[in-house]
């Protein structure tokens, strides 16, 4: 059997297993939108903290970031180590108060919760279709990154490995909605683990002879990989401030802060997740610096995974192989079933007064809907693709002061639209005119700009709150 | 409108940030050896981790 046949059928098995897991949420789903979209909150802590692994974690952990840990060294790891930092503070201080209000006000996305915040329908349908306009390029990019995968290591052309992969998401979402999301998100997050823990070993021992020489060599022969500064401050900045508020702005890993059972398994999702990602992230980063050593001049630097399986035996590059799908995968549905989620709750519910059935009908149409427009985008023009992913990840930083304004109590429903429509048009026109005033990246002034919009209109409109309450009534 | 009081997660909130400020500057004054930046990076990831537990275990 060649190496490329291994690859099928492996994904082939692969595949089966997810769609028998699949077939077994779906027995236990119950009726409705609540149940449908996010489990009616009855996820155990371990598979909410798989879940939360891997949505959040995607391809780019081991495509982009070893790639990344290839070129600039340690200060890749800070990057991610503080997107890791800022993830656990966000999910400690927000998330027993988001599940607590979710659940006694029965919200069921992010943007509903925005809007019984602040009482504005209109805040949730723009904070619905700004999200949808940002994260599909980010989906895009995931169909886009197991088509080269496919391509590079079965043969089988682009175009069908991105099809491929839109079945597979279709087969994983649709059925059972966020229970087969979170049970085959279990078995992938646990595949994108053990893969990876193996990897590493086989890596370490095969290659340096174990994890001592490993440290020994790059420290004597690659030292300025060990560099903070190989990565210029600017870059590292405008990296790493926009994913520091990720749990918050993608309404994908924010919804999951409303599906544990109890606040018991909302600890050991946070705690879980939190191990996971330090374990995973460390794999991943040592992976890149021993990349250097073992091929030491590659130019396109997300050619090092590749590279890397060509030079392992079958079975594990098979493995690592199907950890990569699987991280692609498990991001792609969870992207998809909470965009339809909140196209379903926070548009048509709001427009069209109608019962539970058609809301739940127009939701599972609306899966397919958005799996194909991101499918779609992903045949483009692929340089374009990736410049629009980097920006959603700043543009959606727009959402953040609005979150946090939940605990101000100045905090206001125009001030809020105001700094989501204002800091998003300023990222997007940075992003096509190519000029970051200052030299700071856009992701960096959506943040300024989107906060100071939200301070100063809500200061205002509580000023003028205050004056009209205490002028005398003539 | 559905509003919860800062003081709530004012303090954690206060030392969250210290430590991701020290995530952004500090590594940039270590040395280039596994015992500099990259060891510290480590550090205080474990650091933010164990405290988030105490805090999250602490609430009702």
């Amino acid at each position: 059997m060649t190496r490329s046949s291994v690859m099928l059928w492996g994904l082939f098995v692969w595949f089966v297993i997810g769609c028998v897991i699949s077939f077994s949420a779906k027995r236990k789903t119950g009726p409705g939108i609540a149940e449908y979209f996010i489990a009616n909150r009855t996820i155990g802590g371990f598979v909410a903290a798989m879940t939360y692994s891997a949505t959040t974690y995607s391809a780019f952990m081991m495509v982009g970031l070893v790639g990344m840990t290839y070129s600039f060294g340690v200060s890749t790891m800070g990057f991610e180590l503080s997107y890791l930092m800022g993830t656990i503070l966000l999910l400690v201080l927000f998330a027993p108060y988001f599940w607590s209000i979710s659940k006694k006000y029965n919200c069921i996305t992010p943007p509903e919760l925005l809007s019984k915040a602040y009482q504005s329908p209109l805040l949730g349908g723009i904070a619905t279709i700004y999200s949808m306009l940002m994260l599909i390029p980010y989906m895009s990019v995931q169909f886009t990154g197991i088509g080269y995968l496919l391509e590079t290591l079965t043969g089988i052309p682009y175009q069908i490995g991105a099809l491929v992969t839109l079945i597979i998401i279709l087969f994983f979402t649709l059925w059972a909605g966020m229970r087969s999301v979170a049970w085959t998100d279990t078995l992938q997050s646990l595949i994108m683990l053990i893969s990876s823990i193996f990897l590493l070993y086989y890596v370490m021992n095969h290659f340096f002879g174990g994890f001592g020489q490993y440290f020994q060599v790059i420290q004597n022969e690659h030292s300025d990989l060990l560099a903070a500064n190989k990565m210029p401050y600017q870059r590292f900045i405008g990296l790493t401030i926009p994913w520091l508020f990720f749990a918050l702005t993608n309404p994908q890993v924010a919804q999951r802060m409303f599906i544990s059972r109890d606040k018991k398994s909302l600890r050991v999702m946070i705690t879980g997740f939190a191990a996971f990602g330090l374990i995973y992230t460390l794999i991943v980063v040592n992976l890149g610096l021993a990349a250097r050593h073992i091929f030491p001049e590659v130019i396109n630097t997300d050619r090092i995974t590749p590279l890397i399986l060509e030079k392992i035996p079958v079975i594990l590059a098979l493995a690592v192989f199907l950890g990569i799908v699987a991280a692609s995968v498990s991001t792609l549905n969870s992207i998809i079933l909470t965009l339809s989620s909140m196209c379903t709750v926070d548009v048509y519910g709001r427009l069209f007064k109608v019962e539970e059935e058609k809301k739940l009908l127009f939701g599972k149409i609306m899966v397919p809907v958005i799996a194909l427009s991101a499918f779609f985008f992903s045949l483009g023009q692929f340089g374009i693709i990736v410049e629009l992913s980097v920006m959603s990840s700043a543009g959606l930083l727009s959402l953040a002061p609005s979150y946090f304004g939940i605990f101000w109590k100045k905090g206001d429903r125009i001030a809020s639209i105001s700094s989501i429509v204002m800091g998003g048009l300023a990222t997007i026109i940075m992003y096509f005119t190519g000029y970051f005033p200052l030299g700071i990246w856009p992701g960096v002034w959506c943040l300024i700009l989107s906060t100071a919009i939200f301070i100063v209109v809500s200061n205002i409109r509580f000023s003028k709150k205050a004056i009209t309450k205490n002028q005398p009534i003539a | 409108m559905i509003k919860i009081d800062f003081k709530v997660i004012k303090r954690p909130l206060l030392i969250f940030i210290i430590l991701i400020i020290l995530s952004l500057t500090v590594s940039y004054l270590l040395p280039a050896t596994f015992w500099g930046s990259y060891l510290f990076w480590i550090i205080l990831s474990v650091v933010v981790i164990l405290y988030g537990m105490v805090v999250i275990g602490g609430l009702k």
